[in-house]
């Protein structure tokens, strides 16, 4: 019976901590969120209206279709076809080559992984330099190519996808073999669907890494009318914030936010199960 | 026959790899020799380039900027690597409670890493903002001094530490979470029946059973430092006075503002040097804290 007191005590002071620390935590967002729907000149005023007093869409009228210099709302529908085409990319060439190091036997084959495994190690600024000449050379500057080629380089998906590989049992191979099935049917019809949650990791991870990425695009396209989503943002700033638009400014914000909130919500477990597989250190 | 065969076998290998293998040359093994060349170059885009052995590597250390963007880039460190290190867990040790309200609290922590970096700066630039911010009239509230959070020496970088933490705690909460969860409840049972308290608990057994994670985690964070970009480059621009210029960005600017390509790959091969460094003391030092651990 105490003890009973006790925990349902102790579980009172736990849901309070948590509450406050969830609001505290969300806050900003939720102001971001009020700010876009209040007028810019109402967001001068102090005290500040948390609660909008008037509501206007307004800001996302603007920053979607009248957007000076750069296009939000293009901006956004770039950013979708971009990370969607790296991560097919990704997928596409990681699979075979993950299937290769962990179910076929060739000469090299152990060196030749861990001396694209090594390369991982490499902080992403050694590339920078040298692959933007690259991509001038190839005439390729300020075009999608930039922002779809690169990426799928790294040897991230190959190691994931490999380590995966290994823990299917040798005899299902022996199994098709002996059906007369050809690597490569047995690697579409059945490693593939026994796959699924190392292939769905690795593209969320990759679509996210693509969708957030700031520099990258930053470097190779300066054509705002092809400019992906990020940079387009990082652009917004310098349009409207001398002139005190801080509400249109955050309904740039927010449109850029709400995908990916929207997708965490829906696909929480997924995300969460795709970074804690990635942190394969246990 | 047994030639042949190999032979069969290697081909079918090299139909599946060639795809990635592609990829691999052109855009890993060639941009990383020719960027290990150029560092050895003095290039601009008005002239060729010119073999000048190691005078990049020798300039770089001569020069100001070069010296205090390693020092930013290891203040950073100094300080976000532990909060990023401590406040997840504590975070993650609250959320593997159950309690009403979770659901929320998981979800308000954990999401904000999702949003893409400019929309969550151009939020804290709005919410630092000196005049309007949200910030500043909590502080007025309070009866307090408002601040220039970004235009200021003294919190600029504490700025650029504390908006990372609140961003991108929740990819570490669930690196803890994870763990926290697989741990095996018989161990706190029989801790329980011994009288061990919920302190002694978590020193003697979660803490322990924690620190392969806790390592992963601050490899991660320290790697994540060098990195350091966007918060520069939307909150400060490198600024006050060049107190927030990291490696990462002296490397932008060295390279597509001044276009010194060489000297911009000098650069990047000292972040290897500082990263490779950090790794080997890792893992000479935890290591033995590690232990039985692993």
């Amino acid at each position: 019976m105490l003890r009973l007191r006790r925990t349902s005590r102790e579980r009172l002071v736990l849901s309070i901590v948590g509450i406050a620390l969830g609001i505290a935590w969300f806050f900003p967002i939720l102001w971001m969120f009020f700010s876009s729907l209040q007028p810019n000149s109402e967001l001068l005023i102090y005290p500040p209206r948390i609660i909008p007093r008037v509501v206007t869409l307004e800001n996302f009228r603007t920053i979607l279709f009248s957007g000076r210099g750069v296009n939000v709302g293009r901006s956004f529908l770039i950013s979708v076809f971009l990370s969607s085409m790296v991560t097919a990319g990704v997928l596409v060439t990681a699979t075979p080559a993950a299937y290769a190091f962990a179910r076929l036997h060739f000469k090299g084959r152990d060196v030749l992984f861990w001396l694209i495994v090594a390369t991982l190690i490499l902080p992403v600024q050694m590339f920078i330099v040298p692959v933007y000449l690259l991509l001038d050379r190839l005439h390729l500057l300020n075009t999608f190519w930039a922002i779809i080629l690169p990426p799928i380089g790294p040897a991230f998906g190959v190691f994931l996808l490999r380590q995966f590989m290994l823990t299917i049992p040798d005899e299902l191979e022996d199994a098709a073999k002996i059906d007369g099935c050809s690597p490569l049917r047995f690697l579409v019809q059945i490693v593939a669907p026994l796959m699924r949650p190392p292939l769905v990791s690795l593209a969320i991870l990759t679509f996210l890494g693509i969708w957030n990425d700031l520099l990258w695009p930053m470097l190779v396209i300066y054509d705002s009318k092809i400019m992906p989503l990020q940079p387009a943002l990082a652009r917004i700033r310098g349009e409207y914030h001398g002139t005190f638009e801080a509400g249109t400014i955050m309904a740039g914000a927010f449109i850029a936010a709400i995908p990916v909130l929207v997708i965490f919500v829906f696909a929480n477990r997924y995300i969460v199960k795709a970074i804690s597989t990635s942190g394969i250190s246990r | 026959m047994k030639g042949t065969a190999r032979k069969r076998r290697d081909l079918t290998a090299l139909f599946f790899l060639l795809p990635y293998l592609l990829f691999f040359v052109v855009f890993i093994l060639i941009p990383l020799c020719h960027g290990l060349i150029l560092s050895f170059q003095e290039w601009s885009l008005l002239s060729d380039p010119v073999w000048v052995g190691l005078q990049n590597y020798i300039e770089l250390l001569d020069l100001r900027r070069f010296k205090a963007a390693v020092q930013n880039t290891f203040m950073f460190a100094l300080e976000s690597v532990p909060l990023l290190l401590i406040v997840p867990l504590l975070v993650a040790l609250l959320l593997n409670k159950k309690f009403f309200g979770n659901r929320f609290a998981q979800n308000a922590t954990i999401s904000p890493f999702l949003i893409p970096s400019s929309s969550v700066l151009l939020l804290w630039i709005w919410m630092l903002d000196s005049q309007t911010g949200m910030i500043n009239h909590g502080l007025r509230a309070l009866r307090l001094q408002p601040q220039s959070w970004l235009s200021h020496q003294g919190s600029a970088m504490g700025v650029i530490v504390f908006v990372t933490l609140w961003w991108t705690a929740g990819f570490n909460i669930i690196l803890y979470l994870s763990s926290l969860q697989d741990l095996p409840p018989e161990l706190y049972e029989a801790a329980a029946v011994d009288g061990a308290n919920g302190w002694n608990q978590f020193w003697h057994i979660t803490l322990p059973l924690l620190r392969s994670r806790m390592l992963f985690i601050c490899t991660l964070q320290i790697i994540g430092s060098f990195k350091l970009f966007d918060q520069v480059y939307i909150l400060t621009g490198g600024g006050p006075a060049g107190g927030t210029r990291t490696l990462a960005f002296y490397l932008y600017e060295t390279g597509f503002r001044d276009f010194m390509f060489g000297r911009a790959a000098a650069v990047s091969w000292y972040m290897f040097i500082l990263i490779g460094f950090f790794g080997l003391l890792q893992a000479k030092f935890l290591s033995r804290w590690l232990g039985e651990g692993v």
